[in-house]
């Protein structure tokens, strides 16, 4: 009788025990050692069908189950915009300096890296869903509406730049919708068209529809291989302000964010960033 | 956070005083006035009668199988809807890609599954059929049988052993035994010593003893299918 | 004081670590495995109930030896049972929350099904 109030005690201090656990994987494996001593509490009461059934049940399947359950890696969810040369797809593989970044942030936390290319205008509504964990895709502070949206520390540096051909009557300058034109001098909102894609602006622009567009430098060395020659000779091309390439998260996460900025800090000051940048930026 | 005057005391920590206020009022009566260490009534009619069928040794069988198969029934139906719902979800759920369908790679688990699994299920089966004379019964029988095939889908990757063991027709016995668990209850209402005393053949033990054993078997392998083919991302 | 009432005094105690790990904890795994263990204590209560020192397993028609009681054992068999396949369900159910919302924090998820439903409202 005395075995029998000294297991009662044990299973006490297990169930304790169950809850202080950090772990996952600890506090199923000791949900399983709770029912194994339960198990022996039955066959000593005299109960042997009981504690064949919770041995059985108890110990093997539920501890099997949950750790089925927790098995998989989870993911990082990423979603861009596709920019060469930050983070682009070139015969069905991804490629960019970004995405060596993610990769290496992906490993450092220990999830599966998934990228996914969206159009401009769903990058908000994703995150803000909370189907997206992280966006990227040469990303910079003002690109986006900032509401719901935490910015990361910066990776790079890069320049606004505005792209203007001599300006007729009534013409208006181009911008991605959603970025922010308080941040650039010299724009006001009024003069403004707003695209959802840089192609439908290079496009507007090659079609003399705008007189010209505002872009950050990354995305303005991609534009200028697909404006036509005659227009770009007589474009010119003036930087507007600084800025730094960095990620957004969504608002609420601040765990993400603070390993996000650790793991770039830890890059900068290590050397490796510019090593990895250098290969890509020239 | 209820606040009161000057003290402001969050929701939670209210409803914790209140459990831990309920729990030790709940034992401290319970230790005042005693329970009382005896048999029940109706336990020991249990023991008394359910010793005079014919083979029945384990009381507890009687409990369970004979006098109160209606519980065990009712019992099973539960099980049954549990797996059904996560049978529906596992065709509506996108699957995953099939490379994760192998998940051991280590050679001690495949190369021991295949001479391991028919002992584990011949203990199972064991178990399954000597219910009403030693301590067992269909419940454990049939959970021991599942595991054994789970070490078999672990080695071999879960869908090949689901073909193998031929699951469609699986589901199909699964409501069968069901049907047939049903039928023991309601004929046996209606003629009482055919089933449990003269029926031909083969014992109503035996009949019950396969139904519980089959249906739990059958359920644990429909769960644990799901489990290995959807591991989650948790 | 006898030996079954120490032992049940005790099962309620670990029923009642288990509520309060349902109330406190926010991840959603630790609550189902505080649900869990109040499943696994309160069985263990119905069969501590009973217990008088000395008890045999009531298995083999030998008469004039103290057996343990028959019943609550076989009404907790089949609560295990139910208890495991319940516990399947919810899992299921937690996998299929945290494949959508990314996350394990209840409160979090919580925020974001009001929200949804607030923007489909509008």
């Amino acid at each position: 009788m005395t075995m029998i109030i000294l297991f009662s005690v044990l299973l006490l201090c297990l169930s304790v025990a169950v809850l202080l656990q950090d772990r996952l994987l600890n506090a199923v494996i000791l949900l399983g050692v709770f029912s194994l001593v339960s198990s022996v509490v039955y066959f000593l009461i005299g109960a042997p069908d009981v504690a064949v059934t919770e041995g059985a049940i108890g110990v093997a399947f539920v501890t099997f189950i949950y750790v089925l359950a927790l098995s998989d890696q989870g993911k990082l969810h990423v979603i861009a915009e596709e920019v060469p040369p930050f983070l682009f797809q070139e015969k069905g593989e991804l490629q960019g300096a970004e995405l060596e970044l993610l990769k290496g942030f992906a490993d450092e936390i220990n999830l599966e890296l998934e990228v996914e290319f969206v159009g401009h205008r769903d990058l908000t509504s994703l995150i803000g869903g909370r189907r997206a964990d992280l966006i990227a895709g040469a990303y910079f502070p003002g690109f986006l509406a900032q509401e719901e949206l935490s910015n990361s520390n910066g990776y790079n540096q890069g320049q606004l730049a505005k792209i203007h051909r001599p300006a007729r009557e009534g013409e208006k300058m181009g911008i991605l919708a959603e970025t922010d034109p308080s941040s650039i001098d010299g724009v006001r909102e009024e003069g403004l068209t707003r695209f959802g894609s840089l192609n439908d602006m290079i496009k507007a622009y090659n079609d003399e529809r705008i007189s010209g567009f505002v872009s950050d430098s990354g995305r303005m060395s991609t534009a200028l291989f697909r404006i036509n020659t005659p227009l770009r000779e007589e474009s010119e091309i003036d930087t507007l302000g600084e800025i730094e390439y960095g990620f957004a998260v969504s608002a609420g996460e601040e765990d993400l964010l603070e390993e996000l900025d650790d793991y770039l800090d830890e890059l900068a000051r290590s050397g490796e960033l510019d090593e990895l940048l250098s290969g890509y930026f020239r | 956070m209820i606040s009161m005057g000057r003290y402001s005391v969050s929701l939670k920590a209210v409803y914790v005083v209140l459990v831990i206020a309920l729990f030790g009022g709940l034992t401290i009566g319970a230790i005042v006035t005693g329970g009382r260490a005896e048999v029940s009534r109706v336990g020991s009619l249990y023991l008394e009668k359910g010793f005079e069928f014919p083979n029945i040794e384990n009381a507890v069988f009687g409990v369970y199988g004979m006098y109160r198969f209606y519980d065990t029934l009712f019992e099973l139906l539960i099980f049954a809807t549990a797996v059904l719902g996560i049978t529906i979800f596992s065709d509506l759920e996108s699957s995953l890609d099939s490379e994760k369908s192998g998940l051991v790679e280590s050679h001690v688990v495949s190369a021991s599954a295949s001479f391991l699994y028919p002992a584990i299920a011949v203990f199972g089966i064991y178990l399954a059929f000597s219910a009403h004379q030693g301590p067992g019964g269909g419940f454990a029988g049939g959970v021991i049988g599942g595991t054994g095939i789970l070490l078999l889908a672990l080695a071999r990757g879960a869908e090949e052993t689901g073909r193998k063991f031929r699951e469609d027709s699986m589901k199909r016995v699964e409501y069968l035994v069901l049907f047939i668990a049903l039928l023991i209850v309601v004929l046996g209402a209606f003629y009482p010593d055919t089933i449990y005393r003269n029926l031909p053949g083969i014992s109503v033990i035996t009949v019950v003893n396969i139904s519980i054993g089959l249906k739990v078997f059958i359920g644990t392998w429909a769960i644990l299918h799901f489990f290995v083919k959807h591991r989650g991302e948790v | 004081m006898s030996a079954n009432l120490i032992v049940s005094a005790i099962s309620i105690v670990i029923v009642c670590v288990g509520v309060i790990g349902l109330i406190l904890k926010r991840n959603l795994l630790l609550k189902l495995l505080s649900l869990n263990i109040v499943n696994t204590a309160t069985i263990l209560f119905f069969v501590l109930i009973v217990y008088k020192p000395g008890d045999r397993a009531p298995i083999g028609p030998v008469t004039g030896v103290q057996f343990a009681d028959p019943l609550p054992q076989a009404l907790v068999l089949t609560s295990i049972v139910i208890n495991f396949g319940v516990l399947a369900l919810s899992l299921l159910f937690t996998m299929v929350l945290v494949k959508r919302y990314h996350t394990l924090d209840l409160r979090k998820i919580e925020g974001f099904v009001k929200r949804e439903f607030e923007e489909e409202k509008s």
